[in-house]
């Protein structure tokens, strides 16, 4: 009997023990929750790793999911901070006001939307209105023969179509930019879809049929990222992640977002000040992305 | 209970610790309680929430026809949402028919030299293996898809693409395939020996024991082994989101991508604002999951009890 009481203490207290460290070691930190868009997972992620040694006081919860997801978490009231590569839509803003928030927005940075091939694929150029016969629903381009190459490696010739799920910022970008009216807004159905940017080029980099569109800082070795005309008659235009967002020409490129509820104070609002600060823009240029003003990092 | 059927110690100790043992054992038998009818609350509550929640869509938005019968799923669209899961049926259901192909030889097989062929350790081993394999999470099964089948089936099959039915019907076969052993191997357990002990006493060889005599007794707990993989083939999410290729797609060959229904939900649940007609339209297709599953789960359960009474 002795003993079984003692065991009962002793559990007791180890439960009593686990839970006030768990405790303390949530008081040592601010919890800042930061949920969004994938496009911007890796400059998130470099930002809320930079911001440890700025203020030790405040841990960063970074988690991606799409853009749809950070602002349906903003609005659901379970984040801080949402990741947009999107600003956000009329019905988003309306279900912000029936939930009595006020989504503001903070332009971190741009981001370029590259198209990615695999390595092998020898096409140079794509016009905006190629891309919508390949991506849009009724769009006749399939082959890749119908766009004057020949993929090595790939079977029978034909396009396999890779895009994001439909959270995705980049998805709904992609869609109001190429798809556009003209194939009323619709995707092709039988267009795969990866859950993430990283999953995205991963896929395309395997598969020598591929075409897919992310975000420009998931460039790997695998893939590469095609040149692109705006207008057929203009000359393709390049990415380069050096320039600053009034200089670039690349035809498609985005602000990225950071809302939260309101004017942020306190220890948010430290934080987007020091993400908008030449430290966080260096951050940002030093990946890929374009910062909002040009700056001498070094 | 203590107090009907006394412990020896609780004879030679005093009254006030008899009392506590009493206490103890009340609430242990509350405990458990609420533990066996949890299931049972836990099930019916799941249910009435998914419909709950799917209702709005069924009443306002629904339409049988579109529902069932189109091929065109794309309900973020905010000028003409499209609610077809014609597509996504058929893909989760060649994914699962595939798989039941990979899995049935696979675990019948691995059942047959579990039960009647190995003995002693190798026995032993073999079954913490397939536990094992049971063990791993889902998503290492996806992320083998695509990143390990995808280019070896565009090498092997010359084929454009390796997120298909193929490769997603190979997965989710390997993933069914241990729970469908472990099953199966209880089937032939319950076969009495006398019967083996009979059939060899008849001049019969080991195989015509097994395939003459065993599999035609057990035939009824491995019809149930394959309903159980079956049921788990239409629920496994995230191996089938990264491996199907995920595009709404009514697949004409095993080289198809296609995209399951559980994957749907899965992938868009986190972008919908709650209560919104996609919201609800992505419990309907819960609904439909958990009817279809709780058909397939009670088929295979009354065919196993009809084999352990007869």
């Amino acid at each position: 009997m002795d003993k079984m009481r003692f065991n009962l203490i002793s559990i007791g207290t180890l439960f009593v023990c686990l839970l006030s460290t768990s405790l303390l070691v949530q008081a040592q930190r601010i919890p800042i929750q930061n949920r969004g868009s994938d496009s911007m997972a890796i400059a998130v992620s470099a930002w809320s790793e930079a911001y440890r040694k700025i203020d030790p006081e405040v841990g960063i919860a970074v988690s991606g999911g799409g853009s749809g997801t950070g602002i349906a978490a903003l609005i659901n009231g379970l984040v801080d901070i949402a990741n947009a590569s999107r600003p956000l839509t009329t019905k988003e803003r309306m279900l912000a006001k029936k939930e009595q928030r006020d989504p503001m927005e903070h332009i971190v940075g741009y981001d370029a939307v590259a198209i990615y091939l695999h390595r092998d694929n020898p096409l140079k150029a794509l016009s905006f209105t190629q891309l919508g016969g390949l991506f849009g629903r009724g769009g006749a381009t399939t082959k890749w023969t119908d766009l004057g190459i020949e993929g090595p490696g790939c079977k029978d010739q034909k396009i396999i179509l890779v895009s994001r799920q439909s959270s995705s910022g980049t998805y709904a970008y992609f869609r109001k930019k190429i798809i556009g009216e003209k194939y009323r807004n619709k995707y092709k159905p039988e267009i795969l879809s990866t859950q993430s940017s990283k999953d995205l080029v991963e896929l395309v980099g395997n598969t020598p049929c591929a075409i897919g569109y992310s975000s420009y800082a998931y460039h790997t070795l695998e893939v590469k990222a095609v040149c692109l005309l705006q207008q057929e008659t203009e000359s393709c235009l390049k990415y380069a992640a050096e320039s600053a967002s009034g200089e670039t020409t690349y035809p498609l490129i985005r602000p990225l977002y950071m809302y939260t509820d309101g004017e942020p104070d306190g220890k948010i609002k430290a934080y987007i000040n020091w993400v908008l600060s030449k430290e966080g823009r260096c951050v940002l240029s030093g990946l890929n992305y374009t910062p909002v003003q040009k700056e001498d990092c070094q | 209970m203590s107090a009907i059927n006394p412990l020896n110690r609780s004879m030679t100790t005093d009254f006030d610790s008899r009392n506590m043992d009493w206490y103890i054992d009340k609430f242990v038998q509350f405990i458990v309680f609420v533990a066996g009818i949890s299931a049972i609350i836990f099930i019916i509550g799941i249910f009435i929430f998914i419909t709950m929640e799917g209702f709005g869509f069924l009443l306002e938005d629904f339409s049988f026809r579109e529902f069932f019968l189109s091929p065109f799923w794309e309900p973020s669209d905010e000028d003409a949402p499209e609610y077809g899961i014609l597509a996504l049926v058929a893909g989760t259901a060649s994914v699962t028919g595939l798989a039941m192909v990979v899995a049935i030889p696979f675990s019948l097989g691995a059942a047959i030299f579990i039960g009647e062929f190995a003995s002693g350790k190798l026995r032993e081993y073999l079954k913490v293996l397939v536990e094992l394999l049971a063990a791993i999470p889902s998503v290492v099964w996806g992320f083998i898809g695509l990143s390990i089948m995808n280019p070896l089936i565009i090498d092997l099959f010359d084929v454009p693409v390796g997120l298909n039915v193929l490769n997603a019907g190979i997965i989710l076969g390997l993933m069914a395939a241990p729970i469908m052993t472990s099953i199966a191997e209880d089937a032939l357990k319950a076969v009495p020996d006398r019967y083996r002990e009979a059939a060899e006493a008849l001049g019969a060889t080991r195989w015509q024991v097994i395939f003459k005599t065993v599999l035609p007794a057990a035939k009824n707990g491995l019809l149930g082994a394959v309903l159980l993989g079956v049921g788990r083939g239409f629920g496994e999410t995230m191996a089938v989101l990264m491996a199907t290729g995920h595009a709404v797609n009514i697949p004409g060959s095993l080289f198809d991508p296609v995209r399951a229904l559980t994957a749907t939900i899965a992938a868009e649940l986190g972008e919908t604002a709650v209560g919104s007609p996609h919201y609800q339209a992505l419990f309907t297709i819960g609904i439909f999951l958990f009817i279809i599953t709780f058909i397939i789960n009670l088929t295979a359960d009354l065919i196993v009890r009809g084999i352990r009474k007869g």
